[in-house]
């Protein structure tokens, strides 16, 4: 059976129905709100920590927090962004702990040769392919700080809206602009036309 | 060069990549950019760039669940809160009485809940699941919110809310007056705050009086969804003196005086009264028309005739109520 197929009694429920009833302890709605938000979470995860095995397990610290901590959620309060604030923030951690040395060599095991010219060469007409694009990418966003990599991802990645991001990270809109503005210029400059033609 | 600064349109420029731009911000960015070449160079890049990058996340199929529900069962470190259920039975009452500072800052209106920014997103889902004619979904989540937080300072809020919607669903009516007493009993201030509480509670004791099944307001909607002037003329008549007679006559003024302007609205009203058969129901419907408009200085000279002949009318009650109205309006009589 696939996700898709999977239909509880919980399914319809929202997402603040369902954090409530976790709060009486119903671990079958905690179900739903975990098939609900993995894949999401763990696609922010796996952004900010630029790595799959840390992003699994940033995901699953976080959920597993979420249920421990579900009674400091307020019903006030979205439960999404409440999550994402979660998942974000063990994201940071996770990177944080994780091996430097391990990082700094998947860093250098993945910039091929092969990588180095379609990225060098001005004239070249060769598309990268998606998985060294995908690696590019992540290089370049660990060289913005966290705060700017939260706010692009959500922004970029899963377009999220500026009052949401604002929620999620507990700052105003015009935090987020300023984060989202400096990460773009960060960015471009990291990976984009500015330094190389990589188009 | 222009006389607008470069930088910081350029700083609004990354706003703009992502549409999160205020509309003045748009303005002025265009603006500034249908004359300045170098930042529309810089803005065609932006988009370049942005198009090329890669906008979503390499999928992967997995499924946490079976690990998530080992750690939490291994755990075991979360309880149960029944001390704050138990408490929060003696405490409901006082707490209901503090959830009414959050009240005071939303409008209470019948037919729309204001739902001012600082509102809790539970009670913004529960909207939207109202408009969408989720009744039963908006009424899962408030429900579930008071089983669990009986003693939270939006109790009382949730409550209401609950009641308005399990009246405006018109699938049960007995649900609908089991939420209002509720209301009344756990949070008097606030059931007494908004008349339009104390009205239907009232309107509900009445139909439940009548039959247990509240067929009567089912007769009633069935009436006012068809807009049938029969119809709605019938349950006035056989429930004179009535809320709901009085909310029959609404029904029956709103269905004929949908979309006309000031000027029409007499010749409709004169029309609808004539329709009405039944003498006593004609006067109540000529009283309900009469009370409807006093207030519109347009009106006042259909206002009175009416009074005038209600007063004159058979129907003791109505007629001292017509008097008493005449008296208002024209003092010196």
């Amino acid at each position: 059976m696939t996700l898709d197929d999977t239909h509880t009694p919980y399914s319809d429920r929202a997402d603040e129905a369902l954090a409530m009833a976790c709060q009486s302890g119903d671990s079958n709605a905690f179900e739903e709100i975990v098939y609900r938000y993995q894949h999401l979470m763990y696609r922010v995860a796996f952004r900010m920590t630029s790595n799959q095995e840390d992003a699994m397990d940033a995901t699953q610290d976080a959920l597993v927090k979420a249920w421990q901590n579900i009674q400091k959620w307020k019903p006030t309060h979205s439960f999404r962004s409440w999550l994402l604030r979660l998942t974000a923030n063990q994201a940071v951690d996770q990177a944080r702990k994780s091996n430097r040395k391990r990082q700094k060599e998947v860093a250098v095991d993945s910039w091929t040769p092969e990588m180095e010219a379609a990225g060098s060469d001005a004239e070249s007409k060769v598309t990268p392919d998606s998985a060294q694009f995908e690696q590019r990418l992540n290089l370049a966003l660990q060289r913005v700080s966290d705060m700017q990599r939260k706010v692009f991802i959500m922004r970029h990645f899963e377009q999220l809206s500026l009052k949401e991001i604002s929620d999620v990270l507990e700052c105003t809109t015009g935090s987020v602009k300023v984060h989202l503005h400096r990460a773009v210029k960060k960015l471009r400059k990291e990976f984009g036309p500015e330094t190389q033609d990589w188009r | 060069m222009t006389t607008e600064n470069c930088d910081t349109i350029q700083e609004m420029m990354s706003q703009r990549l992502y549409e999160t731009l205020e509309q003045p911000e748009e303005i002025r960015v265009s603006e500034h950019l249908s004359r300045c070449t170098e930042c529309t160079g810089e803005w065609e890049k932006m988009q370049a760039w942005v198009d090329t990058m890669p906008n979503e996340t390499p999928h992967t199929q997995f499924d946490l669940w079976p690990s998530v529900r080992s750690s939490i069962t291994e755990q075991k470190t979360f309880t149960f809160p029944w001390k704050r259920l138990v408490v929060s039975g003696v405490m409901g009452f006082g707490v209901g009485m503090v959830g009414l500072g959050l009240l005071s800052r939303i409008s209470t209106q019948d037919t729309t809940v204001q739902v001012a920014e600082e509102i809790p997103t539970i009670f913004e889902k529960a909207e939207e699941y109202r408009t969408q004619l989720h009744y039963q979904k908006a009424r899962e989540l408030l429900g579930g919110f008071l089983e669990v937080h009986p003693d939270s300072p939006d109790s009382g809020k949730a409550q209401m809310i609950l009641a308005r919607i399990s009246f405006e669903d018109l699938e049960n009516f007995k649900l609908a007056h089991g939420e209002y007493e509720l209301l009344q009993k756990r949070y008097p201030q606030e059931f007494a705050r908004n008349a339009q509480h104390v009205y239907r509670l009232n309107l509900l004791d009445e139909a439940q009086s009548q039959d247990s099944g509240y067929t009567v307001l089912e007769r009633l909607n069935r009436a006012r969804e068809s807009s049938s002037i029969i119809d709605l003329e019938r349950v006035v008549a056989d429930f004179p003196g009535t809320f709901m007679a009085d909310e029959a006559v609404m029904a029956m003024v709103e269905s004929v005086s949908d979309g006309l302007n000031e000027d029409e609205i007499q010749t409709a009203m004169n029309s609808l009264v004539a329709q009405c058969t039944h003498p006593v129901a004609q006067t109540y419907v000529q009283l309900g028309v009469a009370n409807h408009y006093q207030n519109q200085a347009s009106h006042t000279d259909m206002v009175i005739g009416l009074y005038e002949t209600v007063a004159q009318s058979e129907v003791p009650e109505l007629a001292l109520q017509a008097r008493e109205q005449l008296a208002k309006h024209i003092p010196s009589e």
